[in-house]
């Protein structure tokens, strides 16, 4: 052993600093959720103010969730533990300091842009584009920070957390650039690059991971790294841990479609989507019993112990929700979930019993090492506990319950399945009325439990004196232990060759011409038996790869990035390149008129689309309820799309000229004038905003670029085209007695709405042959 | 040839072969976990535990 001994203080106020960033963001974005749960229930609570709409506050609500609680608490996860774990102080104090500051900047422009209704109006990628460009800088500060700190590692093993750290880091990145591409059309606007089915295959490519790669392999990192801590015993099976991250990290990428079944999505994606959902089950519990297990032999401190009670509390909901959302992705279950309140009592489930626990216990076993002082009041943190706990469950079966009632109600139909049971879509909203007010108390039951937490932060760090941990390392013994891959290394190795062949073959055989499929089929089947062979042969090789991949933190991320884009890759490319007018059949869009367009980006400003979905799914129920199934071609100049996700309000797909314009004018002032016990918002401020027909031009131009066939228009005839179009209906509403100016903003969105639903008819011959 | 992808109704291959990769690499993965060593286990199990301690700064 040498004698170079190095005593390394840890970065620990930047750990400090993110977990108490955590409490305060976590109790902001916890009530805002219990506000606009009370404004489904009361729709008073809006205030028929614009910043205090559901559709506004809802993004604020789960950006402030994701984002700034979960957020925040990653980090302070991550950066104590890989510190400890690599033995070594985070690279950078400078860019430590500006990755906590920036990330409170970017969130206090979230939480002031929001409300004001500047979004891009795709859920959880709500935030407009110069905040996702300050996202991606600060995500590439905290890469650059951690990264950096592995390069200078004290410690040659690569603990099983850091793996799930690495993931999280270089999978958030791409997911985030790729679906946040846009093009502005000004400082605070911009229209996404993807339109209709591609930009609703890649949204949930994003969305759904966002849920695995930052709010669970993170998580699940920190488990594997505090949870052994707190329990005072190793990881039950650190094999286990192994097998539960590649698995995990392979599968998880391809589950995106799930959110699009029964869609207009192609059916292969679907299929492709279900079945990896269900195959998640495995490494999902796999992780869990791991969690589980580890707390052998110290069951009994749970009596005590907020943080195992906390700990494993969160472990048995990461159970439950991944058992349930592999469930929720069978097609003929989903038809009955999906749009439903299922879906958030689902997600809550993950959230507040995952997430949130996860939170909890680490802050908890965190605060008395941080501050050298012991917690101030154990016996609240186990009041917290308990309180959360039935907070989420009354949450979680309101949620459950009204999902499957609302569910049986909108698809029971009658006279041998061709009437609907329950036409009146309110009928099936008032039926859940108790289930949403009991989501409120549970909301606010978990509220007060985060609540208690903060009281026991305060009081215990009141008074105390910051601590920093250090470790005395060997420096030259680690130095010396080190085989670093290489380049060549890291490609040209059996396993990484025979993969490529095998992908590049497979990519041939599906998506080449008749005789390319011949070569494309033969050449997998080659390749998966000329790989079986060298397996058998030369074994060691693969292995002795494998375990100095484990150590080699560079050629491990790059792998690591291959697996999970090649998920992404082969779902989106296809649909990308073939997402095009020429290849539509059956019906195509015809580009909104400027009228329209204004009448759009209201919707989207107002957040409509976080409770009207604007997909007809290929269900009978469905096609009774909102009429024909959706085509493809309908939305594909639909830039964001707006399939949506929730069903608080009837799809509105093909609302267009179902009622006529006066009909909705008197809707929007106060939706319960034509729809008695509804609880959706009014929107006074529509009847005197005007509408920004100057924006029009450029927002055309943008469109024009992004490959919506508009004719060539000067600003004047765009103008020209909105006073004409505005003309008519107001026309058509002084008609029925509705008096408004052409200027305003209702008379836009009118326009856009009794537009929902017209298409053109795909000429036969316009059509491509296969 | 995209078309093909988008309009046939050739899916069932798609959940064989998803389930015939998935299956290759959890058997993989669990050939090269279950190889480990215990020395190298406990050696891993036990990273978080190689412990600091806390001075005031």
């Amino acid at each position: 052993m040498s004698d170079r001994k190095l005593t390394i203080t840890y970065n620990d106020r930047v750990v400090r600093q993110f977990m108490l960033a955590t409490v305060v963001w976590g109790a902001v974005g916890m009530l805002v959720g219990v506000l606009i749960a009370s404004q489904l229930n009361f729709w008073r609570l809006n205030f028929n103010l614009p910043w205090l709409t559901f559709g506004r506050l809802r993004p604020l609500h789960t950006n402030a969730v994701i984002f700034a609680f979960v957020g925040n608490m990653m980090f302070a996860g991550v950066y104590y533990s890989t510190q400890r774990l690599l033995k070594a102080r985070l690279a950078s104090d400078f860019l430590s300091s500006l990755h906590f500051w920036a990330w409170q900047a970017i969130i206090v422009a979230a939480a002031i842009t929001l409300p004001l209704g500047f979004t891009r109006g795709k859920e959880y990628a709500e935030l407009i584009w110069p905040i996702n460009i300050a996202v991606a800088l600060i995500w590439v500060v905290f890469a650059i920070n951690f990264f950096w700190t592995l390069a200078k590692r004290n410690e040659p093993s690569l603990y099983v957390a850091i793996w799930f750290y690495i993931a999280t880091i270089i999978t958030v990145a791409m997911l985030y650039i790729v679906n946040h591409l846009s093009i502005p059309t000004s400082l605070l606007h911009s229209y996404p690059v993807f339109g209709g089915v591609q930009d609703a295959l890649v949204q949930w490519w994003y969305g759904h991971n966002a849920v695995a790669f930052f709010l669970t392999t993170p998580i699940l990192g920190i488990m594997y790294y505090f949870l052994p801590k707190a329990a005072e015993r190793p990881v039950y099976s650190y094999r286990l841990s192994v097998i539960h991250f590649w698995s995990l990290v392979f599968v998880y990428i391809w589950a995106g479609p799930h959110h699009l079944l029964n869609t207009a999505l192609p059916n292969w994606l679907q299929a492709l989507g279900m079945t990896f959902s269900l195959m998640l089950w495995a490494p999902s519990w796999g992780g869990m019993l791991n969690g589980l297990l580890t707390l052998r032999g110290a069951w009994h401190k749970l009596r005590t112990d907020p943080v195992l009670k906390f700990y494993a509390a969160a472990v048995t909901f990461y159970g439950m929700a991944t058992f349930e959302g592999p469930l929720l992705s069978i097609k003929s279950v989903n038809a009955l979930a999906h749009y439903s309140d299922w879906i958030i009592g689902h997600v809550h489930a993950g959230a507040l019993g995952w997430n949130g626990f996860m939170a909890a216990g680490m802050i908890y076993w965190l605060l008395p090492k941080l501050w050298n002082k012991p917690l101030y009041s154990t016996a609240l943190a186990n009041l917290h506990f308990w309180i959360g706990t039935v907070g989420i469950l009354l949450y979680v079966a309101a949620m459950w319950t009204s999902g499957i009632t609302q569910g049986l109600m909108l698809n029971a139909t009658t006279e041998g399945g061709t009437v609907l049971a329950y036409p009146n879509f309110l009928d099936t909203l008032n039926a859940i009325r108790l289930m949403m007010l009991m989501r409120v108390i549970g909301g606010g039951l978990y509220l007060t439990g985060f609540l208690l937490l903060a009281y026991n932060v305060i009081r215990t760090i009141s008074g105390a004196q910051a601590v920093d941990g250090r470790v005395d390392v060997y420096v030259d013994d680690l130095k010396s232990a080190e085989r670093p891959l290489g380049v060549f290394g890291t490609f040209l190795n059996p396993p990484v060759v025979f993969s490529a062949l095998g992908v590049l073959f497979a990519c041939v055989w599906m998506f080449g011409g008749p005789a390319l499929q011949i070569v494309g089929l033969f050449g997998t089947a080659i390749c998966a038996i000329l790989a079986v062979a060298h397996f058998a042969t030369r074994g060691t090789r693969w292995a002795g790869w494998y375990e100095r991949l484990l150590v080699s933190a560079a050629p491990f991320t790059v792998l690591t990035f291959v697996a999970v884009a090649a998920g992404g890759l082969i779902q989106i490319v296809p649909t990308v390149v073939v997402n095009k007018a020429q290849n539509m059949e059956e019906r195509i869009a015809k580009p909104y008129t400027p009228l329209e367009l204004a009448g759009r980006d209201i919707y989207v400003r107002e957040g409509c689309y976080n409770c009207h979905s604007q997909m007809i799914r290929t269900m009978v129920p469905d096609v009774l309820r909102y009429g024909d199934y959706s085509r493809l071609g309908e939305s594909l100049y639909d830039h964001p799309y707006q399939w949506g996700s929730r069903r608080t309000g009837p799809d509105l797909a093909r609302v267009g000229g179902k009622y006529n314009a006066a009909w909705h004018f008197v809707h929007m002032a106060d939706p319960r004038n034509t729809s008695p016990g509804s609880n959706m918002p009014n929107y006074p401020w529509l009847y005197n905003n005007h509408t920004d027909v100057a924006a029009l031009y450029g927002k055309i131009n943008v469109m024009r670029a992004l490959g919506v066939p508009y004719p060539p228009l000067s600003a004047a005839l765009v103008t020209e085209e909105v006073e004409l179009q505005a003309k008519t209906i107001v026309e058509e509403l002084k008609a029925a007695q509705q008096l408004t100016s052409s200027d305003r903003e209702i008379v836009a969105l009118i326009a856009y709405l009794q537009r929902l639903g017209k298409y053109e008819k795909v000429v036969r011959s316009a059509a491509v042959t296969p | 040839m995209f078309r093909r992808l988008i309009f046939d109704h050739w899916v069932a291959i798609f959940p064989l072969i998803s389930f015939v990769v998935t299956a290759t690499v959890y058997f993989a993965i669990s050939r090269q976990a279950l190889r480990m060593t215990p020395r190298q286990t406990e050696h891993f199990a036990r990273l978080p535990f190689e412990d600091n301690h806390h001075d005031a700064s």
